[in-house]
């Protein structure tokens, strides 16, 4: 279910790309609202992430890094968050859709759910702990910063940070029918 | 590629911070006001001081090398020399003029006594290379790992919620409560203060296996 990929990258320019949306977008911060579409378990009372693609309308406003807006479109554009390490994703993978960065502070969960099969998710921890998992069933597998990792999220997939420390992650989507060509990328970011 | 940011053998000790030793905080805080209202002119800063590097070790990209701000600070504490005033905080990179023999010793200069000097020397080990660094918002020091043979201990004086250690891929807190803090600096680690206020601490060099 997760595949870690043969490409490296450093994760210096990706921490400095974080912490440049933390210091100077804060604007651009998505927290959980009324417009999120939810009815879940899921425990995400101080998530929060940046769209760095967005499918509102309005790319000045706040986007969440998931497909969960009320008033999103299907179609992602870029924002003006595509600049240094995210461009740089956006080069090599030209197909990435849904950009973002989800940060998952102690005790948030996802409740397990199924994405959207058109897709497959990849995840590039850039901060984590020992205790954050991601669940498939009984499964519970870990991420480690450093590394990009390719994730079917067709089948039933959550995640939980048990530990004291906040887990973030940079992700995005690829079409399926790339997958076996995205698996087989070798080379340096 | 800065030779700060060369790659080092990790050493396992079992943790990548620990609280070691107790002190009195806002004794050590009233010392650092005094060492400003003293020493002040001691304080190396970095846009001042330009000249006393032989090569400096700033990169304002942040690919190669830790992001200075004209405003980051620091007061060298240590130094087995008499020379009075600022003084480089990196000595491989300062000038040959500013480089002292390394003896193992603490070597406190005169802007270091009182309760700060006393702290360091009632630690249950030896150590060396003690600094002052004022971490003013926007400095960042790149991903990079020290040398195995000796780790740090800080003591926080002062820092705000936006201040970031990452070590070892793990966003991790020294918080400003009163505790030297062991951290192992053989681990990669990256520091960035995003926030608005300076962070200082006082850290030197403490053997690992002294520690360990």
């Amino acid at each position: 279910m997760i595949t870690p990929l043969d490409i490296q990258f450093d994760l210096n320019e990706a921490l400095d790309y974080y912490y440049t949306l933390e210091s100077k977008f804060q604007h651009l911060k998505y927290t959980p609202d009324a417009n999120l579409l939810d009815g879940s378990n899921h425990k995400i009372s101080n998530f929060y992430g940046w769209g760095i693609q967005s499918n509102l309308e309005d790319l000045t406003k706040p986007c969440p890094p998931y497909h969960v807006h009320k008033n999103g479109s299907n179609v992602y554009r870029n924002t003006e968050l595509v600049f240094g390490f995210a461009e740089k994703i956006t080069l090599v993978f030209p197909e990435a859709r849904q950009l973002g960065i989800a940060v998952h502070p102690p005790g948030v969960e996802i409740e397990q759910h199924v994405d959207n099969d058109e897709y497959f998710k990849i995840h590039i921890p850039l901060i984590s702990n020992l205790d954050s998992y991601f669940i498939f069933g009984d499964k519970m597998d870990r991420m480690l910063p450093g590394k990009l990792y390719a994730v079917d999220t067709q089948y039933m997939h959550g995640t939980s940070n048990k530990g004291s420390t906040n887990r973030v992650h940079l992700l995005f989507k690829i079409p399926r029918n790339l997958l076996t060509t995205t698996l087989s990328i070798k080379g340096i970011l | 590629m800065m030779p700060y940011l060369q790659k080092y053998e990790i050493i396992d000790t079992g943790w990548k911070i620990k609280p070691w030793v107790k002190i009195d905080i806002e004794k050590l805080k009233s010392w650092y006001t005094n060492l400003e209202q003293q020493y002040g002119d001691w304080k190396f800063i970095y846009s001042n001081h330009k000249h006393m590097w032989e090569k400096d070790p700033g990169d304002a990209t942040g690919i190669n090398g830790h992001v200075f701000q004209p405003d980051t600070s620091w007061y060298t504490l240590c130094h087995n020399s008499n020379i009075e005033g600022p003084l480089p905080p990196e000595r491989s990179m300062s000038l040959p003029e500013y480089q002292d023999v390394d003896d193992h010793n603490l070597n406190p200069r005169k802007c270091f006594n009182g309760y700060g000097l006393d702290v360091v020397r009632n630690l249950p080990v030896r150590s060396k290379r003690v600094v002052v660094s004022i971490t003013t918002p926007g400095t960042k020091l790149a991903m990079h790992q020290d040398q195995p043979d000796k780790i740090r201990f800080h003591i926080t004086l002062k820092t705000n919620n936006r201040f970031k250690w990452v070590i070892d891929g793990e966003d991790i807190d020294i918080p400003e409560d009163g505790w030297i803090y062991l951290v192992n600096t053989s681990l990669p680690h990256y520091i960035h203060n995003t926030g608005d206020t300076d962070r200082i601490s006082m850290y030197g060099k403490v053997w690992t296996n002294d520690v360990l």
